[in-house]
């Protein structure tokens, strides 16, 4: 079905992007509204087409029968594109508050607008090579934002950052390139388009993984993530919690469910090797998260670690995994977003960025700090709340892939309670410092402490609240989820 | 019966958890509480006479959560209930004066107060393990400030000994209760037995069990998972104590129960790793119990020791199969019991720290001297522990005893061997007279010894409300124990069914002369290791009381802290490290051949409070001007070359 609407989402926010630099806006205020009514409206339209044009597409481009830039929204598309549209336009109010204190809004707005396009037109890309060029476009549209700042530390980020990703994208050209040169075929199709299993196609789904793996952070190409931390907190929560890092673990969910087939992946030597990465890297960021004092750090290195539990359920390659990823996706999205917006609203109304400055802050900044203690319980994975549910789901289809002869499942699922456990310390020792200061400490320390203003907090009180309410509709909304794992809609 | 009220019940003193965000007065918020603590007791004691197994039904909410909770009521499960609101009724009223001499973060405690009381209530009337967990995890967090309520240094240490064990402990269970969903394919509770009845992987079931029993061994503060309990507990408040020691701790068990009765049933194996771990648990708490000297840790240690009892419950109701109804019977008996002696005796405890600031034993004794309420209510409780006829610890003790007993009867009559339990019966005894001995102790400590200093105390010592609740919990432990049949024997019938056993046929004699004979035993052993070995090790000369017990060596210094804190990371981050700055080296490597004027750029470590930025030594050294890269992209060169003509 061709309906040129389909890109209008994608369309829109760039040329709105686009425009913005252009306009001459009377004061910082008048920009920020700008930048809030526009993303709103593209979440709208992104909301609305979920539901009435699902399954539509739009072929803008043809350069050869093989090769086309098209677009197409599906299952997957879906739950990634309705994430990324319910968490925009509350990051960006959040970010109208947050970056009165970094300068320089109308350049910032115009490229988070931008980016907004482009995680879209990722989430609905119906084939490789569109995939591929809005996984290029997003690296270079998020750089200005990671430079913000533009002093030296900021500048070394931005170059690691360009560095690790247009190497790593490289790696998935050779293997989109393999692909078209064995099977002439680059749709993406539920159950993958491999025809012939040449076994060289399983060096290129390696390269593929490693390739899109570094948006993901795989271990050891995950050193990007927590050097970009220094960007404005609003781009370290939305783009390095959420929309950068999922669209690697989307574009590699892709790949394996879409593009090469679990029928042709499931049961070789990539898969292990696959699955060995995604291992290292939870135990790995999981451990480094723990050992890092600086606030924001702390959550990125948390982020490496759980953007992997995610990979893992997609290395399982069963349709119950994959369930399980597309929930944990989902749950750390809303997560981890408004653990990084409390980091931002300390470091932003009380300057502080590391653990060991904010002991007994909850008493002054007691909002903030329940938000704060409700996620990390939720990250950690302590039932009721969602977390629990996503990592449940994951652990039980590893559980259900095990046998004796291929242990590596069970070893996964050992790696997962680990580093539950290590998320515990981290998080824990923040609430702990923050609720109950030792004895010794003097509450004249406080009393500079102000709570976040409300700009920061709404956000942030809003996506917790939805989060929460997980637990009364995840009955529908897993069921919705296994319903697209198994390739429906 | 009303599916609505059970619910009602289990998410009510949820529900009521929210109540301090709204209202200021905590003696409001009290009064409610308690109001609501008895109209749960009265609501449980009804549901436990109206209790009959034909028409309970599962209760589920198949939307909460993603995998629904189901709750039922049995015969155990109401039990316990009772204990836990009982529980709630004497902490709460009693909590009400506790905290009138500090009175900070108040409101927060009553939060987690209500919210840890649902969650246990919650869990020993779950109908799969799934629930049990949710309840489970719910009741470990919430329990966390409770004992770090002081937020003193001890406490804090407590709570994070507290907290890591809760974490971890529920980690490895829910690996296990996953896993054994996988093999079983269910996970109610009912069908567990059944379901793995056929399963032939014996050793793989029985990692399964370990997994799960590991998370409930540790709430319960078997060894060698035992390190937080002692610190934990006096550490809480003490009407958070009496919660903790009395009902918390029993969850533990009743985890135990479930793992050895349906996912092991009948393996003699796994009964004997339970049993092993019963009586070293029970006869190291009554150990250090005897030498401590501080009141709240003495009862911490007891605790320890009760749970050994009660371990060895479980264990023997497996062992002794068919025959297995009077270790059924002590198992459940003594968690009652330890249930109402515990509330008196850290109620006590914290009467006596209320007025002297203090829990050291030589400096509050003679505390209790001439002060009738307290000295006839610790007394009764102390007797109670000691099982001495007519007071109910002595009918479950008796009862365990018995069981120990009955297997060495039932080896001795296919010609086995007995050693092993002849000494597990030894054993058994010895910690009875440790028992007898350490709650002689602190007897004679607070109640006999004259006082060494004044203390100020305002008011009455203690308001008529706690006196008289705690009163009649000591009469109850006086009728149960003078009047067993009429009571003990018929609340042990009624839970008999989740046991796994029959009902008793016959009554036993309790006051027969064989039984009597361990209890006389076990207080002649107390009697010699008070009068005389502990005057010689725990008492001093000039009669103050040390602890010889070095207090670093313990399990949690020796091994857990050393591997968690040391071993682990150094090994895990070597390696990481190494790994870590892989890819950064490799490309700095690579930036230095293409680039090699390029300034190199800085990157930032981790350490304490390092605000500065630190340079990366300069690379330069390693691939320094010319020749040395020519060399090197030669030998690059070179290399493809070669390889190329071998493989061409």
């Amino acid at each position: 079905m061709n309906n040129i609407l389909v890109i209008l989402p994608v369309i829109l926010p760039l040329v709105l992007g686009y425009a913005s630099l252009h306009i001459k806006f009377e004061n910082d205020k008048k920009c920020t509204d700008y930048a809030i009514i526009c993303t709103a409206v593209n979440s709208i339209i992104v909301f609305v087409m979920l539901f009435m044009l699902a399954g539509e597409s739009v072929n803008v481009f043809t350069f050869t029968d093989a090769l086309s830039i098209k677009f197409r929204i599906d299952g997957l598309g879906c739950v990634f594109a309705g994430m990324v549209s319910f968490l925009w336009p509350l990051a960006t109010v959040y970010a109208s508050e947050y970056m009165k204190h970094e300068g320089k809004m109308q350049k910032f707005f115009a490229f988070y607008l931008m980016t907004f396009g482009v995680t879209v037109g990722l989430a609905f890309s119906a084939n490789m090579l569109t995939m591929y060029l809005c996984y290029e476009a997003l690296t270079f549209i998020t750089l200005p934002l990671v430079t913000h700042s533009m002093d030296k530390r900021a500048e070394y980020a931005g170059k690691k950052y360009i560095v690790y990703s247009v190497g790593g994208a490289s790696l998935s050209f050779i293997g989109m390139m393999l692909m078209l040169f064995y099977n002439s075929s680059i749709e993406f199709v539920y159950g993958g388009v491999v025809a012939d299993g040449e076994p060289v196609l399983l060096v290129a789904y390696l390269l593929m993984f490693i390739g899109f793996g570094v948006k993901a952070a795989i271990f050891p190409l995950h050193g990007w993530l927590p050097a970009a931390s220094v960007a404005p907190t609003t781009v370290t929560a939305l783009l390095h919690a959420v929309a950068v890092v999922k669209a690697g673990v989307f574009a590699i969910m892709r790949t394996t469910y879409y593009f090469f087939g679990t029928g042709f992946l499931k049961g070789t030597w990539v898969q292990d090797v696959v699955m060995c990465i995604a291992i290292v890297t939870i135990l790995f960021g999981s451990w480094s998260a723990a050992r890092s004092r600086h606030l924001k750090r702390r959550f990125a290195f948390s982020t490496v670690s759980q953007l992997s539990y995610i990979l893992f359920g997609v290395t399982l390659m069963t349709a119950e995994s994959f369930k399980g990823s597309m929930a944990h996706m989902l749950f750390h999205g809303l997560i981890k977003i408004v653990l990084f917006y409390t980091a931002g609203a300390i470091l932003y109304t009380n300057h502080r960025e590391y653990v060991d400055e904010i002991e007994g802050f909850a008493r002054k900044m007691s909002k903030t700090f329940w938000l704060f203690t409700l996620c990390s319980i939720a990250l950690i994975g302590i039932p009721p709340l969602p977390g629990f549910l996503s990592k449940f789901t994951l652990a039980t289809s590893a559980v259900a892939e095990m046998s004796a002869d291929n242990i590596l499942p069970f070893i996964g699922v050992c790696a997962l309670m680990f580093s539950a456990f290590m998320t515990a310390i981290y998080l824990f020792e923040i609430i702990i410092k923050a609720y109950f200061p030792s004895k010794c400490f003097n509450d004249l320390h406080l009393d500079e402490v102000k709570e976040a203003p409300d700009r920061l907090f709404v956000p942030m009180a809003v996506i917790s609240a939805v989060m929460v309410s997980v637990i009364f509709w995840a009955n529908p909304l897993f069921d919705f989820l296994g319903n697209v794992a198994k390739g429906g809609f | 019966m009303n599916s609505s009220v059970l619910l009602l019940m289990i998410f009510a003193p949820m529900l009521l958890g929210f109540l301090p965000v709204f209202v200021k007065n905590t003696k409001i918020i009290n009064t409610v509480m308690v109001v609501c603590a008895v109209a749960e007791l009265a609501l449980c004691i009804y549901l436990l006479l109206t209790y009959n197994t034909t028409d309970a039904q599962v209760i589920a909410i198949p939307w909460f959560a993603g995998m629904g909770i189901g709750i039922k009521i049995t015969g155990f499960g109401i039990l316990q209930a009772v204990a836990t609101s009982l529980i709630w009724v004497g902490s709460s009223v009693f909590s009400d004066e506790y905290f009138d001499h500090a009175p900070r973060n108040l409101r927060r405690y009553y939060v987690f107060w209500s919210i840890t009381f649902g969650a246990t209530l919650g869990m020993f009337l779950a109908n799969d393990l799934f629930t049990v967990f949710i309840f489970f995890e719910i009741m470990s967090f919430a329990s966390y400030p409770l004992v770090v309520h002081n937020q003193d240094d001890a406490s804090i240490k407590a709570g994070n000994s507290y907290l890591s064990i809760a974490v971890i402990g529920g980690l490895v269970t829910l690996t296990g209760i996953f896993i054994l969903d996988h093999f079983a394919g269910t996970v109610v509770i009912d069908e567990i037995a059944a379901a793995v009845a056929g399963f032939e992987d014996a050793d793989r079931l029985f990692i399964v069990a370990f997994l799960i029993f590991f998370g409930f061994a540790a709430k319960a503060g078997m060894f060698p998972l035992n390190g937080w309990l002692p610190k934990a507990h006096p550490a809480a408040p003490a009407p958070a104590s009496a919660a903790l020691s009395g009902i918390l701790i029993k969850t533990g068990i009743f985890g135990a129960i479930v793992v050895t009765s349906r996912v092991m049933q009948g393996n003699e194996k796994w009964a004997m790793m339970v049993l092993v771990i019963g009586i070293i648990t029970m006869f190291l708490g009554a150990l250090c119990a005897f030498m401590s000297v501080n009141l709240k840790e003495t009862l911490a240690y007891s605790s320890m020791s009760q749970i050994g009892f009660i371990v060895i419950g479980v264990a023997m109701t497996q062992m002794l199969g068919e025959h297995g109804t009077i270790a059924a019977y002590g198992t459940v008996l003594h968690m009652i019991n330890h249930t109402m002696i515990k509330l008196v005796l850290f109620t006590c405890a914290g009467i006596v720290y209320q007025n002297t600031h203090s829990l050291n034993l030589n400096e509050i004794q003679g505390f209790g001297k001439g002060k009738k309420v307290l000295t006839l209510c610790f007394g009764t409780a102390a007797l109670g522990i000691m099982g001495v006829p007519f007071f109910n610890g002595y009918i479950s003790k008796t009862l365990l005893h018995e069981a120990i007993v009955e297997k060495i009867h039932l080896l001795h009559d296919v010609h086995a061997a007995t050693g092993f339990f002849q000494s597990a019966e030894v054993i058994f005894l010895i910690s009875g007279g440790f028992t007898v001995a350490y709650m002689t102790k602190l007897f004679i400590c607070l109640f006999v010894k004259n006082p060494t200093k004044e203390w100020h105390i305002h008011k009455a010592y203690v308001s008529g409300k706690t006196s008289v609740v705690i009163s009649i919990v000591a009469v109850v432990i006086f009728v149960f124990g003078a009047l067993p049949h009429n009571t003990m024997d018929k609340l042990a019938a009624i839970s008999s069914e989740f046991m796994g056993v029959h009902p008793l046929e016959h009554e036993v004699a309790y006051f027969s002369w064989v039984n009597l004979k361990g209890a006389v035993i076990s207080l002649a052993i107390g009697s010699v290791l008070y009068f005389v070995v502990a005057q010689f090790t725990v008492i001093t000369k000039d009669k103050k009381y040390i602890n010889p017990w070095n207090q670093n060596i313990c399990v949690e210094n020796l091994i857990w802290k050393p591997l968690i804190f040391k071993l682990l990371p150094f090994v895990l981050g070597f390696i990481g490290r190494v790994i870590d700055k892989f890819t950064d080296v490799f490309l700095l490597v690579f930036r230095k051949i293409f680039m090699r004027n390029a300034k190199i750029p800085y990157t930032f470590f981790e350490g304490k409070k390092t605000h500065k930025e630190e340079g990366i030594p300069d690379m330069a050294f390693h691939v320094t001007e010319s020749l040395a890269y020519s060399l090197l992209l030669f030998g690059v060169g070179f290399v493809i070359m070669v390889i190329y003509l071998f493989v061409a």
